[in-house]
């Protein structure tokens, strides 16, 4: 369904994202995960056309949506942003309208069929009663799902998620993530979700795709890409992989040189104190 | 619903309102009942068979009418394109003056009027025009220097504007004392005194006001979107660079044809919609066309006040906007502030 072929992308003269073959599936959910500065946020601005590729297609069912317009395209793929800098005076309703945006042209006319859809994507992300609240005062975890809910109503085949769990404690963590794996089965939507939390990657996405220095390292099923080795060399740090108790899925521990009395005390005391208490 | 359509009723009738007082009112007393029985005549007949030889009617309909008109529409375009301004730049501090707009189509204006037209009529209805071509340029020129890549960062826009904007005053203000008016009338001019008289500027800037307007009204819907910034309005299906260079150009109208014929006035475009954004909250389809009917009635009772409070001298309007607006925004900001702390 979502379908990448050698896309090249970047930024003026630095070249981020090589290369970059994916694809994914009606009902699947495919996580992205890469160090900082790998190119995942770069990967999400490319697919959702906010970044011209300087080389690749983007295919969304065989369509080329490199060559669409913002207004076509968003009726294709929709984006829930991370939540940062939402303005502060729109209630959660005004902003879950917007979504209908690419069905709307410049005047923005609604029709009740419009308002029936917010209705139910409110429904669907559980923030129903919230409807009349301003965003700008919601909780992290709380606007996410106003932005999924926003996202849902644009009813498209195609749902790309920057990390929609970094916001989230526990709880709203498991239950956003049940969410997007329930929309991915019953819609058939096609979800690439980036993401930070590998073990969370491992136990709700079909399959990951693990971005280094704007390219793919592997991809494949959680069990295979999520290994001490790649980890160690993508990541720059060991750690280590044991099967989840329940699932065995792979669970990823970090390392500690604090645990193994390695603290490497030179390197803070350089960068932080020096002098400070003189 | 029902709060849109109770917000225009209210203010369509403060409109109202302040458009009897500005003809009501001025240098010379009409009494009361005259000018009801004026009004009144002047509805039920046509202008024309009227007794024009009266002296009230014709410093109502020759000389009031007029001016209050043309102060309506000043107004209006001020407060609508502060609002569009606003939106466009998601900056509450973004009006036609800070971003230089005004300044550049007084500086056009200025050129305009300095040339001497074959046709009086003729020279006329080039002064907007002259005004647009300076906001355009203007507002060119902010870009260019305030562009970093393709971002348009806020405060090395409002440092672009309010340099360029310093430098067009100058040189507005250096044509005016040279083009041998009396530098009582130049300084008025750039005060927001300038505002001329009879018919023929009110029917040359309508049909720019018209065009501004229209877009800038409709265009609610797609300000909401960009709110939400460049990219996020991108991905919900707008083409943010188009949308905002056609508000540009609508707004930039309309502040020109404002600038064009009454001079300089400030603190309308900042306050105005910053009020209505207060007492209706900051959707974009509601608070446009607010803040155009409260532009209109803002400038019209400032303009009253300009007109009696020294009478029968007449203050420059701008000198009012800027004497009441300013304690008046600080209030303002101030009630906010402790509203949501
Ligand atoms: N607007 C930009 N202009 C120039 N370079 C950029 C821009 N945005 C990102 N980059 C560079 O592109 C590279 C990839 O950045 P990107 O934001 O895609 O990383 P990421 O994988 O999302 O990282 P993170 O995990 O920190 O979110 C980085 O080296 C970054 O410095
Ligand atoms: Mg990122």
């Amino acid at each position: 369904m979502l379908e990448t072929s050698n896309l090249c992308a970047g930024y003026l003269k630095d070249p981020v994202l090589q290369d970059v073959n994916l694809d994914v599936q009606p009902g699947e959910v495919v996580a992205v995960v890469g160090p900082n500065g790998a190119g995942k946020t770069t990967l999400v601005r490319v697919l959702s056309g906010v970044l011209k590729p300087a080389q690749g297609r983007v295919f969304i069912q065989r369509r080329d949506v490199t060559r669409l317009d913002h207004t076509s395209r968003a009726r294709f793929l929709a984006v829930v942003p991370q939540a940062h800098n939402l303005p502060p005076d729109f209630t959660v309703y005004q902003t879950v309208l917007l979504g209908r945006t690419p069905y709307l042209g410049w005047l923005g006319h609604l029709s009740e069929g419009d308002h029936r859809l917010v209705w139910e994507a409110l429904d669907y992300t559980h923030i129903t009663d919230m409807a009349d609240r301003l965003v700008g005062r919601l909780s992290g975890g709380e606007q996410q799902r106003v932005l999924l809910a926003r996202a849902l109503v644009q009813n498209t085949a195609v749902l790309l998620l920057d990390e929609p769990t970094t916001y989230l404690d526990l709880e709203h963590q498991s239950l956003t993530l049940n969410l997007i794996r329930v929309l991915a089965s019953e819609m058939q939507k096609a979800v690439l979700m980036v993401i930070h939390d590998l073990n969370l990657a491992a136990l709700y996405a079909d399959r990951v795709v693990l971005l280094h220095n704007g390219q793919v390292v592997t991809a494949g099923r959680p069990g295979e890409v999520l290994t001490e080795a790649n980890l160690a060399a993508v990541y720059n740090t060991s750690v280590r992989v044991i099967p989840h108790p329940d699932y065995g899925t792979p669970l990823i521990l970090p390392d500690s040189s604090y645990q193994k009395g390695l603290l490497i005390t030179e390197s803070v005391q350089a960068a932080g104190c020096a002098g400070a208490g003189q | 619903m029902n709060l849109t359509i109770r917000s225009y009723l209210v203010n369509v009738l403060l409109l109202i309102a302040a458009l009897l007082l500005s003809v009501a009112v001025g240098s010379v007393f009409i009494p009361p009942g005259t000018f009801a029985r004026i009004l009144l005549s002047s509805m039920r007949l046509s202008v024309g068979t009227i007794d024009q030889a009266e002296t009230f009617t014709a410093i109502i309909f020759r000389i009031r009418l007029p001016h209050t008109i043309l102060i309506m529409l000043a107004g209006a375009s001020l407060g609508a394109s502060g609002a569009v301004y606003q939106g466009v730049f998601r900056n509450p501090l973004a009006d036609p003056y800070l971003i230089g707009v005004a300044s550049g189509a007084g500086l056009g204006a200025v050129l305009a009027m300095s040339v001497d037209w074959p046709q009086e009529l003729l020279g006329l209805y080039t002064v907007p025009a002259a005004a647009y071509l300076g906001a355009l340029v203007t507002i060119l020129l902010v870009y260019q220097l305030a562009r970093v890549g393709k971002t348009l960062p806020t405060t090395s826009m409002i440092l672009a504007g309010v340099a360029i904007s310093s430098f067009a005053s100058s040189l507005m203000s250096f044509l005016l004392l040279r083009s041998g008016e009396r530098v009582h009338q130049a300084l008025s001019w750039i005060m927001g005194g300038g505002v001329l008289a009879g018919w023929p500027p009110v029917l040359a800037v309508i049909p720019y006001m018209a065009v501004g307007f229209v877009v800038l009204v409709l265009s609610g819907h797609v300000l909401n979107v960009l709110q939400f910034g460049e990219e996020q309005a991108q991905q919900l299906g707008i083409n943010s660079e188009r949308a905002k260079l056609i508000l540009i150009l609508a707004a930039s109208l309309t502040t020109a044809a404002a600038v064009a014929f009454s001079g300089l006035i400030g603190f309308v475009g900042l306050i105005v919609p910053h009020i209505y954004r207060l007492f209706y909250g900051s959707d974009y389809r509601r608070l446009v066309p607010l803040s155009l009917l409260g532009g209109g009635t803002a400038l019209l009772l400032a303009d009253l006040l300009a007109r009696v409070v020294l009478a029968p001298q007449v203050l420059p309007v701008g000198i009012v906007t800027a004497l009441a607006g300013a304690p008046f925004f600080l209030w303002v900001l101030r009630r906010s502030r402790n509203e949501t702390t």
